[in-house]
């Protein structure tokens, strides 16, 4: 869409818009460095940066290869003790939110070095619970490869 | 009774303080630190501050319930549906306090409430069961030998309670050990048993559950019927009765298992008989619900009836005063679950402040919701929002209001489920009626939203950015000061 739609802000706020020749209204709500919209009966998340990326899926990893929470939660089950060699995708500590129960995995194959954590202690997203020392590429048994 | 303390939070309480206001109760909320702003306690003439936000600190903790209810007056307690509800200790406690406990007798609940016990009973009294075992046990290897004599795939699941908690279903032996520390943990957590036992698991059933009601006289009719098939992680997200998959001859079958269940039980005030029903019109007895259901508002619907009404009526004593044959449903009724989960990052709970909110409306459209513009959703419990339903002639026309309502359901701030809800209500499959329990894994497994708005919301954040820009940060220049304009001048 290169041209701003004709648009005008009704009185409870809604951004009335015309595109096209059809009219139709959208709810916008201001969220730290983005703005939600809903319009056309869905709802949006669009950062203001770049306005450009889908979400990413959130899956207890992020790109640095740290074991954190994507959500607040509580640790409830510890599954590795240090020395412990993990493949990637192992599960290391199950976390529970609105109580449903999360399983934070290995980026990474390699040997738990340290558990941050303990049993019931609350944990938040940036929170780094388990310490995965990588396996030197070379060092990987392929045969061991999930 | 002459006042109420509802035992519970979020949108069932809501609901249930608003019928207790119609009919002229007075009104006690109960809340914990997270709920000091709720739309519960905001509903209720009092509110008792419980404890911190930890359930078992609050809302699970009879004696602090009992306690509030003494220094408030409150002569009857509603505990709506988890927590408390199927929780034998708190109906005991009420009657040792002398306050009415709205819902069955404690030995109903305890009966009905260990899901081995029910087995039993329902055996006993004729209705078809699924094969599983008779007692629940901790014992991995006891475990193992009976998955093993059921055959796989068998389910786990909790004794202590319903709603999908502390259920995993096992495949194979491999996965039993893991399957059951998690099955256990969340029973726990869920209703403070955390014992498990097995069950065969029928493969693609619908679910089907009828409504009964019971009366202090023995009396047990039933409401018929709301399937509930379309579940993710055994937990529903939608209802809709009639069901699509019941001839007239199988619902009355069904209908008459239900209030034989009823009568063997003793039940008196509501509760929920669930069933499997298999492609052949076989149906096993699940389990008996001894609370309100989450999807009960369907059943209100189509019958015209107020379930909590009733319930409070039951409760004080009067006689249903309805036959059988006087429960005629009327059209077709839905359901939707609305949960703060993002169905896209796998249904993560998405705790947050909800920014802008706005509510659909119209003839049969129903929303049961317990949060408002600018409420911040705690991650301490379940994450329902609320539900949305809607009522209508036949099934198509409820379908298509659906789909527009849930378009018209703006939730801005947390991700919610209401994008996943609109697509499974639009696809063929649901369209056609063919609703069965491996629904959300066959039809939508990985999910992810219609890329096709993306543009314009672009568009409309950019109009809001630069609006509120404008506003708030105009740079000295566009907006001059009198001091900048005003020209030369002299006294």
């Amino acid at each position: 869409m290169k041209q701003r739609p004709d648009h005008r802000v009704l009185p409870d706020g809604r951004i009335l818009l015309e595109i096209d020749g059809r009219t139709t209204t959208a709810v916008t709500a201001r969220d730290g460095s983005a703005t939600w919209v809903f319009v056309d009966g869905r709802s949006w998340k669009i950062d203001d940066a770049n306005q450009a990326p889908p979400r990413r899926a959130r899956g207890g990893r992020d790109d640095l290869g740290d074991v954190t929470p994507p959500m607040p939660a509580a640790v409830v089950r510890i599954l590795v003790e240090p020395g412990d060699a993990v493949v990637r995708g192992q599960g290391l500590v199950v976390i529970s939110a609105m109580k449903m129960e999360t399983t934070l995995v290995a980026p990474h194959p390699g040997v738990v070095a340290k558990i941050r954590v303990a049993i019931g202690e609350k944990v938040a997203p940036g929170d780094v619970l388990v310490d995965v020392t990588p396996d030197e590429p070379h060092e990987t048994d392929p045969s061991e490869e999930t | 009774m002459k006042k109420i303390l509802v035992a519970n939070r979020g949108e069932i309480a809501v609901r249930i303080l608003r019928t207790c206001r119609e009919m002229g109760l007075g009104t006690v909320a109960v809340y914990s630190d997270a709920d000091a702003l709720a739309a519960h306690v905001l509903a209720a003439d009092q509110a008792v501050h419980l404890g911190p936000a930890d359930p078992l600190a609050s809302y699970l903790d009879i004696d602090r319930i009992i306690h509030a209810a003494r220094e408030t007056g409150a002569d009857g307690i509603h505990p709506g549906y988890g927590f408390l509800a199927e929780n034998p200790r708190l109906a005991e406690a009420c009657v040792d306090a002398g306050i009415v406990f709205i819902g069955p007798p404690a030995q109903v609940i305890r009966d009905l409430g260990d899901k081995t016990v029910a087995r039993r009973l329902m055996q006993d009294a004729g209705v078809p069961v699924i094969p599983g075992m008779e007692a629940p046990s901790a014992d991995l290897d006891l475990l193992g030998r009976e998955a093993e004599r059921l055959g796989y795939p068998v389910l786990l699941k909790a004794a202590g309670g319903g709603g999908g908690k502390g259920m995993r279903r096992v495949d194979g032996p491999a996965d039993l050990a893991e399957a059951f520390a998690a099955a256990s943990s969340e029973a726990g957590a869920a209703f403070g048993d955390d014992r498990v036992f097995l069950e065969r698991c029928l493969v693609a059933p619908r679910h089907v559950e009828f409504q009964i009601l019971g009366d202090s006289q023995g009396t047990v009719v039933h409401l018929f019927e709301r399937e509930c098939s379309v579940q993710r992680r055994h937990q529903k997200i939608i209802e809709e009765t009639p069901s699509p998959g019941l001839t007239p001859s199988v619902r009355d079958a069904m209908g008459a298992a239900a209030v034989a269940a009823g009568k063997a039980a003793g039940y008196v005030n509501a509760g929920t008989v669930e069933f499997l029903l298999e492609e052949d019109g076989s149906f096993y007895f699940l389990e008996v619900n001894t609370r309100l259901q989450v999807e009960h508002p369907i059943t209100e619907e189509t019958t015209g009836l107020d379930l909590v009404r009733t319930q409070l009526e039951i409760a004080a004593g009067e006689p249903l005063g309805l036959s059988q044959e006087e429960i005629r449903p009327r059209g077709h009724a839905m359901e939707c679950r609305i949960y703060a989960e993002d169905p896209a990052a796998g249904f993560l709970p998405a705790p947050g402040t909800i920014r802008a909110y706005r509510r659909p409306s119209g003839p049969g459209v129903r929303l049961d919701d317990g949060v408002y513009e600018g409420f911040e959703v705690p991650v301490e419990y379940d994450p329902i929002l609320g539900k949305l339903i809607v009522h209508a002639p036949d099934r198509e026309a409820a379908r298509l209001r659906m789909i527009r309502a849930l378009e018209s359901y703006a939730v801005l701030g947390i991700e919610t489920t209401i994008p996943f809800l609109r697509d499974v209500l639009a696809s063929a499959p649901f369209a056609a009626g063919e609703t069965r329990t491996d629904f959300v894994d066959r039809h939508f497994s990985e999910w992810s939203q219609d890329p096709s708005g993306r543009d314009l919301a672009i568009a409309v954040a950019e109009i809001e950015r630069s609006r509120t820009q404008t506003d708030a940060e105009a740079p000295a220049a566009a907006r001059p000061t009198p001091w900048q304009t005003l020209g030369p001048w002299r006294l």
